[in-house]
Order: C-alpha cells, then sequence, then structure tokens
C-alpha cells in the first residue's frame, strides 16, 4: 500500500469526513442524543479549521425504519449545514461488517471514515483528536477512547500504539479502507470485524492508534452484583463464533481447537450453537483463508487479542 | 390596637422594643443641618413611651398618632403634639400623614408593634414610605416574630395558643416570619438598612413549661434546638426591629405566588482547579451522554487564574447549545475545598444537588436513576452505587490524558447503611443526589472547618434528617489517582485527616441522633452480637462514653506534633520488623480495652519518650 498517500487529508479546511453508523433497532432518542452531539463537534470542526464538509451516513438494518420520515426532516432542516444526514434503510440485518462495508459503497465520499455506534456521544472536539495522529506517516486507524468503561487493552502510553482498535468510533482513511476491501464481512457478523480489520491495517504496514484524549460516551452497564460486564445472548453467541473464526483466520489451529472443545464440553446454549456452526462451516469449507502463518500479527494473549492492563 | 384586655402601655426599657427602637434610631438618624427641630412621627404611638427620649436625645419634635384616646390623653398630659387617626386606604393614609407633618421637615418615623394588628397594614407602609421620600426620613419599625421556637416547637406538634397580648397577641392580623416582613416592606418600598432584634430565649409562649418541646432538658428540645438553630438564625428573636428608607418597590406583592418554580430536576456540581482540562472534558462527555437530560452544570472554578479560566471556559463554550444553555461557571477566590461546595450549593436550582468533581465520570444513568428513586421517595437522601477504578495522566502523542490503570472494583455496598456511615464512609459523593431543603430550609451546610472528609459529613448530616433512598445500580466511576497526581488524598497529611475525623466524631456525640425506622432492631442485633464476643454479661451504663473518650483520646496522640515529628523514627522501627502503623479506620472497630491499650502503647513508645521535649514547648498535658 502507498502510505504516503495518507498523508495528504489531515486536518486542512477542504479534508471531508464521512461518520458511518448502523442502525439495528435502535432507540431514536438514543441516536437523536448522539446526532445533537455530532453536529456541535462538526461545527467546531469546521470552524477550527480540522475539516471542510462532514457526512453522518447511517445503513439501518431493522425491519421497519428506525428513523421515521418526520424525524429526518426535522433533523435535516436543523443540522443542514454543517452536517449532511444521509440515511438508508437497508431492510435485512447484514450485521456491522457488511453493514459499513455496503454504507461506504454507496459513495465514494470522504477522506476519512469515522466508524462509530449510533448510540456513541462524542466529545465536542473529537474529530480534531481523532485526526491528529494521521499528522505522522504510517497511521492507518485511530481509535477514540470509551467513557465510562474505558477498553482495558494495552496501549503504548507515549505513542498510543496499539495492536487493535475497537469500531464503537474509530478514524480510517478512505484509502486504507478501499484498499482493505472493508471489513471482512464473509466472516464477521457482528464481532472481531474492528480486531481483523485492525490486524489487517498492521500487516499492511500501518500503525493501530489508541488516542485517550479523544473521548466519547458510549452507555454500558455494570451488574450490580459485582460490577461484571454482562453479555447479551447474542454477545455470547457472536462473539464464542468470531473467537473460532478469529483463530482460524490468523493461523491458530491450536485455538481453534482448544476453543472448540471448550464450547462443545462446558459451553452455555448459545457458545454451543456457537461450535455446530463453527463445525458448519468447516465441512462447508465456509471459511477464510489462514493468513500471517509466522504470527507477526496476530497476538492471541491467553483469550484475548491483545495484553489487557486489567480485568474487565 | 383595640384590646378590652391590656393597655398596652409598656414603660421604655433599653432592651425592649422601645430600648432596641431609639438605639437604632440614633444609628441612622441624619445629622440636621437646618435651624429648628425636624419632626419624629411615631405611628400607632400608643402611650408614646419614647417620646421623652426622642426629644431629649436627638432633640426632635415627637408626634404622636393613635386611634386609641387613652393613649393620646396621656402624651398630651405629658406635652406632646399628638393627633387621633384611623388608617384605611392608600391615599387617605398618606393624606392624614402629611396633613400631621405639614410643612415641617420629617426626620424619622417610628412604627412599632403596629402593622400586625392593621388590616390594611400593606396600604399604611406604602402611605409611610411615600410620606418619607420626599424628606429622606428613617423608619424604624418592629413586629413580633411569629417564627419564635416557641411558638414553632408547639405548632409542630399541633398547639397554637393566642394570649391577650405578646407574640401571639389575640388581636393580630398578620403574622410576621422574617423573610414575610422582608417581602412586605420591600413590597412597599421600604429597604432595610439595619437591625436591633429584641431577643427572648424564653418569651411568652413558653408555656406549659411541662411541654415536651418546650421544656429545656428533653432530647426532644434539644434535636428542635439542633435542627432550628441552623434553619434560622431567628429562632430566640421575639420582635424583629428593622430600618428602613424608602425607595422603589422591589417586590411584586408582600406574598408569595402559590405556584410551585419549574426547577430542573438535577443540579450537578462540578469542582476544578482548571489543572486538569481533560477530565473536565470526560465529565462534559457523560453529561452530554445522560438519558434523563433535566438538569443543569455549575462548574466552580476555584482559585483559577486567568489562563485556566479561559480554558475552562472554552471547554464548557464547546458543549452542544442544548447542554451550553444549562452550564453555569462559577467563580471562587477564597476558602478550602469545601467552600466551592456551598458556594455552588447557593447558586443550584436543581431539586436536588449532586456533585461530580472533575475528576469522576458517570455512566449514562446516573440521573436517571436518581430521578427513579426520587419518584419513589421524595425528598430523601439519593444514593446509587459507585465503582473505584484507579488512574493516571498519561501524555499521549503530545496530548494530555487519563489513562485507567486498575479494574472497576465494588468497593463501595449496594445499599446505605447509616450505622456504618457513623463510623466510617463508604459513600463516594459521586453516588449521591442530595434534595435542596437540607441547604436551603434547614441551613444544612458545608462544614467549611473539614479541610478533608467534608462530603462524608455532609452525607450523614443530611441522612439523619431526611433519610437515605438506596439503589443497587451501578451509576459512576469514582477515580483515584495512581500516580502522584494532585489530589485531595496526597494534598492532605495524615495528620489533617486525623483531626478531621475527629471533629467529626465530635459533632455527631453532640446532638440526638434521628434514626429512621428499623434501627432499634438493628442496634439490638449489634448488642447481641457484641454481647456473644463478650462473655462477661451486659454491657455497663457509661460504657459508651468511656469508649467515645477512649477514642478521641487516641485520635488526639495520633493527631498530635510528637507523633508526627517522630513517624521517620517508628518507620526505620518497621523496617527492622516493628508492628505496621495504626490505622485509622480500625480504631472504630476496637473496644473501650483496646483502645486504651492503643493509647498506654503510644504514651509509652520510644518515638513518644523521644517527643518529650516538644511538649513540654507546647504545654502539652496528655
Amino acid at each position: 500500500m502507498n502510505v504516503q498517500t495518507l498523508q495528504g487529508p489531515y486536518r486542512k479546511p477542504n479534508t471531508h469526513l464521512r461518520i458511518q453508523s448502523i442502525l439495528y433497532l435502535n432507540d431514536q432518542v438514543d441516536v437523536e442524543r448522539s446526532i445533537q452531539n455530532i453536529h456541535r463537534a462538526c461545527e467546531l470542526a469546521i470552524s477550527d479549521g480540522c475539516c471542510g464538509r462532514i457526512t453522518l451516513a447511517y445503513g439501518d438494518c431493522s425491519p421497519s425504519p428506525v428513523l421515521d420520515d418526520k424525524f429526518l426532516k426535522e433533523w435535516g432542516e436543523k443540522f443542514a449545514l454543517p452536517l449532511n444526514l444521509d440515511y438508508h434503510h437497508f431492510g435485512e440485518n447484514l450485521g456491522s461488517a457488511a453493514g459499513h462495508n455496503r454504507l461506504a459503497g454507496l459513495s465514494q465520499d470522504g477522506d476519512f471514515l469515522l466508524i462509530e455506534n449510533p448510540d456513541v456521544v462524542p466529545s465536542p472536539r473529537l474529530f480534531e483528536a481523532l485526526l491528529e495522529p494521521f499528522r505522522l506517516p504510517n497511521v492507518g486507524m485511530v481509535e477514540a477512547k470509551q467513557l465510562p468503561i474505558e477498553h482495558p487493552k494495552d496501549y503504548n502510553k507515549a505513542t498510543g500504539e496499539t495492536d487493535w482498535a475497537t469500531t464503537a468510533c474509530a478514524m480510517i482513511p478512505r484509502a486504507v479502507f478501499d484498499e482493505l476491501g472493508g471489513f471482512d464481512s464473509r466472516s464477521f457478523f457482528l464481532y472481531c470485524d474492528d480486531v481483523d480489520f485492525s490486524w489487517l491495517v498492521r500487516e499492511a504496514g500501518l500503525k493501530v492508534i489508541f488516542q485517550p484524549s479523544a473521548t466519547v460516551f458510549h452507555d454500558k452497564r455494570l451488574s450490580s452484583q459485582n460490577a461484571g460486564w454482562q453479555p447479551t445472548n447474542a454477545e455470547r453467541y457472536y462473539s464464542a463464533e468470531a473467537s473460532m473464526i478469529m483463530a482460524h483466520k490468523w493461523s491458530r489451529a491450536d485455538l481453534v481447537q482448544k476453543y472448540l472443545k471448550m464450547y462443545q464440553a462446558h459451553g452455555d446454549d448459545f457458545q454451543r450453537k456457537a461450535a455446530e456452526a463453527f463445525v458448519k462451516r468447516m465441512d462447508e469449507n465456509n471459511l477464510p483463508e489462514p493468513r500471517d502463518p509466522k504470527h507477526r500479527i496476530g497476538t492471541f494473549t491467553g483469550d484475548l487479542y491483545t495484553q489487557h492492563r486489567y480485568k474487565l | 390596637m383595640l384590646n378590652d384586655h391590656v393597655s398596652y402601655d409598656n414603660a421604655f426599657e433599653h432592651d425592649n422594643v422601645y430600648g432596641h427602637a431609639v438605639e437604632l434610631l440614633g444609628r441612622h438618624l441624619q445629622p440636621s443641618q437646618e435651624e429648628g427641630a425636624k419632626v419624629h412621627l411615631d405611628v400607632g404611638c400608643g402611650f408614646g413611651r419614647i417620646a421623652e427620649v426622642v426629644r431629649d436625645r436627638f432633640q426632635l419634635h415627637y408626634v404622636g398618632i393613635d386611634a386609641n384616646e387613652a393613649g393620646l390623653e396621656s402624651l398630651r398630659d405629658r406635652g406632646f403634639e399628638c393627633h387621633r387617626g384611623f388608617f384605611e386606604d392608600f391615599e387617605n393614609t398618606l393624606a392624614l400623614l402629611r396633613g400631621f407633618v405639614g410643612s415641617r421637615q420629617l426626620a424619622s418615623v417610628t412604627f412599632l408593634d403596629t402593622l400586625e394588628h392593621l388590616p390594611h397594614g400593606d396600604a399604611m407602609l406604602r402611605a409611610i414610605a411615600a410620606l418619607m421620600q420626599p424628606h429622606s426620613a428613617i423608619l424604624i419599625a418592629s413586629v413580633p416574630n411569629v417564627t419564635h421556637r416557641d411558638i414553632g416547637s408547639k405548632l409542630a406538634l399541633g398547639r397554637w395558643d393566642y394570649t391577650p397580648d405578646g407574640l401571639l397577641d389575640h388581636t393580630h392580623v398578620r403574622l410576621f416570619s422574617e423573610a414575610s416582613l422582608q417581602r412586605t416592606m420591600r413590597a412597599a418600598g421600604l429597604h432595610q438598612v439595619g437591625g436591633l432584634d429584641v431577643e427572648k430565649a424564653i418569651s411568652d409562649q413558653h408555656f406549659p413549661q411541662t411541654h415536651p418541646a418546650l421544656a429545656s432538658g428533653t432530647t426532644l428540645r434539644e434535636l428542635f434546638d439542633h435542627l432550628g438553630s441552623r434553619a434560622s438564625r431567628v429562632t430566640k428573636v421575639n420582635q424583629f426591629v428593622r430600618a428602613y428608607l424608602s425607595g422603589p418597590a422591589a417586590e411584586p406583592t408582600a406574598f408569595l405566588a402559590t405556584t410551585q418554580e419549574k426547577r430542573p430536576f438535577l443540579s450537578v456540581l462540578t469542582r476544578t482547579q482548571g489543572t486538569r482540562p481533560e477530565c473536565l472534558v470526560e465529565v462534559q462527555t457523560c453529561l452530554a451522554g445522560q438519558t434523563d437530560s433535566d438538569f443543569e452544570w455549575i462548574v466552580v472554578g476555584h482559585k483559577l487564574n486567568t489562563k485556566r479560566q479561559k480554558q475552562i471556559e472554552r471547554i464548557l463554550d464547546a458543549a452542544p447549545e442544548a447542554l451550553r444553555r444549562r452550564t453555569k461557571l462559577v467563580l471562587v477566590d477564597s476558602g478550602n475545598r469545601t467552600h466551592p461546595l456551598n458556594r455552588g450549593f447557593e447558586v443550584a436550582s436543581g431539586e436536588y444537588v449532586s456533585i461530580l468533581d472533575d475528576d469522576d465520570i458517570v455512566f449514562g444513568h446516573w440521573i436517571e436513576t436518581f430521578r427513579e428513586l426520587s419518584t419513589k421517595h421524595p425528598g430523601r437522601l439519593l444514593r446509587a452505587v459507585s465503582v473505584r477504578q484507579n488512574i493516571e495522566r498519561v501524555q499521549t502523542g503530545g496530548r494530555a490524558a487519563i489513562r485507567a490503570v486498575e479494574t472497576l472494583e465494588k468497593l463501595y455496598p449496594s445499599s446505605f447503611d447509616l450505622f456504618e456511615h457513623l463510623r466510617v464512609n463508604s459513600t463516594p459523593p459521586v453516588s449521591v443526589a442530595f434534595p435542596r431543603g437540607p441547604f436551603f430550609d434547614l441551613g444544612i451546610h458545608f462544614d467549611e472547618q473539614l479541610t478533608t472528609t467534608e462530603d462524608w459529613d455532609y452525607i450523614l448530616r443530611v441522612a439523619l434528617v431526611v433519610g437515605v433512598a438506596s439503589s443497587e445500580k451501578i451509576t459512576s466511576v469514582y477515580h483515584w489517582w495512581d500516580d502522584n497526581h494532585q489530589s485531595s488524598r496526597t494534598d492532605h497529611a495524615q495528620t489533617e485527616w486525623q483531626q478531621n475525623h475527629a471533629w467529626i466524631f465530635q459533632k455527631q456525640d453532640s446532638a440526638p441522633l434521628l434514626l429512621p425506622a428499623g434501627s432499634s432492631r438493628l442496634i439490638r442485633q449489634l448488642l447481641d452480637e457484641r454481647d456473644e464476643r463478650t462473655p462477661c454479661g451486659s454491657f455497663q451504663a457509661g460504657d459508651a462514653r468511656d469508649w467515645s473518650h477512649a477514642l478521641s483520646e487516641v485520635l488526639m496522640l495520633l493527631a498530635s506534633t510528637s507523633w508526627q515529628l517522630t513517624k521517620p523514627l517508628r518507620l526505620a522501627s518497621r523496617l527492622c520488623g516493628a508492628p505496621s502503623e495504626i490505622k485509622l479506620q480500625q480504631l472504630p472497630m476496637l473496644t473501650t480495652q483496646q483502645l486504651r491499650d492503643i493509647g498506654d502503647t503510644i504514651r509509652h513508645s520510644r518515638s513518644w519518650q523521644f517527643s518529650a521535649p516538644v511538649r513540654r514547648l507546647k504545654g502539652f498535658k496528655g
């Protein structure tokens, strides 16, 4: 990849930023709160000279539209400038990876893509902070820090360099996204598409940066009993499925077997179903081609995809 | 003032309303530059017992006005000008008063213990104000205080006693608190410039003396006094005696509108010294993500220099308009870290007030959970759960940021345990919302003597009056600085923390405790558990006092200069294997004997002996 092309659009008055979110049965109120704050961040980014044009694109995978016509008309009028609202109802549940790919494919606009969850609330000067690391060469992806629960994965305190970035809120140069073919939607539906994409970025010789001064609010809840994370059934299923696919794709056959046996023998209903689905894909030869045979990129640390600073 | 039962012929005394009125008049009367005596008008003069003093002390021409002929006869007999007058509407009253003054210069007016008897008092006041204005005259007015503690204590328990005269004279048609008097006067265009109230700790309403709310030895009286003394500074005032000047009306009416003022649900108070702007951005972002947006944000900048102030203003200005509209920056240039809390509360308009310091963060349902609790238990202290997380400050890519360094720890219990809080705090301030009533209606403010643990003290004082509603939901993250970054934990010496603890314990013991229902059962359980551990039998009377004394003794020793100065010696000893330093948090869990043993150990320790010269110099008695 010609990384020199990445240095072009950093923080220029004509830089075009395209923000992408995939909707699926979201509450309109949550989306509204997010848009309100995105709008302010856009005003500041443009007035501070960080970029010149910003588009907010939604791909809605819900059976019926989350954002109705009235909402779109009102918010379109309210936020006509400087934020262009671009809403597409896909009418089918594509998952996050395929949803983002399709949404990105609908327009070639944008020097940068900001991939984010639709309920994320940005801090006012988020865009400036996320664009900042692109002043350096070889940066392929910059991730924001989530509040109130900061992701525990490790990063270099001085440079922000890290092994992978979540796409709850991450900035990617459009050229990098296109060059890598977007997310691997054939392999991943809901989870690990971001880990996989990050590793592809690093495989291409680019850096993944965690930018702790770029903050977004991403509402999460903790269990009252132990302050722990309580995954939903869907989360249990898709994260189990994704863990086996990741291990396969990044040439860790040992881990594939380990996870498979663990889910089959000790998993809950959802993890057992995920194991079944994985075996079926294996039988159908429907798995991605393994890569990184020397494990230069794929950093499996225990059951995690990189070293964590603490347990969550 | 027609009263068949009393004549109101009270003698002039220096410590009664007449004496105070004349003293106040002396303080505010302008010296006359003109020849001839100016007029002093005594409206509702009765027997005019101030007439001689006003004439002799101020060389004023006294003119008495009243409807009661008996008093006027007395004044005439003593050689004073007086007039009979009945006061009704504004125009007639003003015309009447102007007629009495005529072309003479008016210096002053007294209107003593009269307003409360008049059905048209507001018109009368406006007429007096209009009369005074061209002369720049001063008014001294007095009214009885219906909020005197003797009246209030009985009324709270269903008793109200009119009497022939006095505070609840049966002929009174208007009753006044300090606030209602001020509003009445301001509505008439009379602006207070001074006061010299008459205080009576025991008023004419102090009966029956056996009433539990009045008898000075009862716990109930102690409780009322404890609450009352903070709620109002005039609970012992018998009559308000105030000085006024005439000006434009400053209130639309003498009475309060009954409609409820629309308030935001929550005032979020954020203290900042401007030293960590990146933290303030995180707080701002968490607030922007709240599911319940019915709040205002008060940022109290404490001792900010211009550069930091501008930096904070830039952050606040960057918020979306909806949040910006609800944000106030309050600058406080004095006091310790507790002072900004009182200043912030003073400007808070929310039904509840919560402290979200600039280094803590909250979940999206932080306010939503407070609201759920308030709906179920209006007026209580609202308490959800905080988790603790250690953080550090980093410079990543040249930009200052905050980095979590440890897991989220659930160290604080899921519900509020009042008894536990009597000895140690397990509620970070960010996890509670205070109802506004205790601060604004009961005068329960943050104790600015405290330089640390001011939040624990305030939580406890509020909880003991209004009770607590708890939610098990985790709604906030209480941050602890992991590095040497400045925080209250590093800013204050251990001795200061100990002194503050001792002061809080002392305050707890100085007033009766108001415990919620169910407390008796808990106390019995605690006593049963203690008896199981101590086979010698029942607790003796006086043991609690002994324990409290032993605890205070140890706290005093630990906080002493001698003990603090010799800390390095003990550190050296510990390195050689000596036992570790005594931990403050463990003390409340020890028995009286254990506390005494610790006291003895300290006194017999080498470091205590070593520091004997210091104590001799300071005259230490311990």
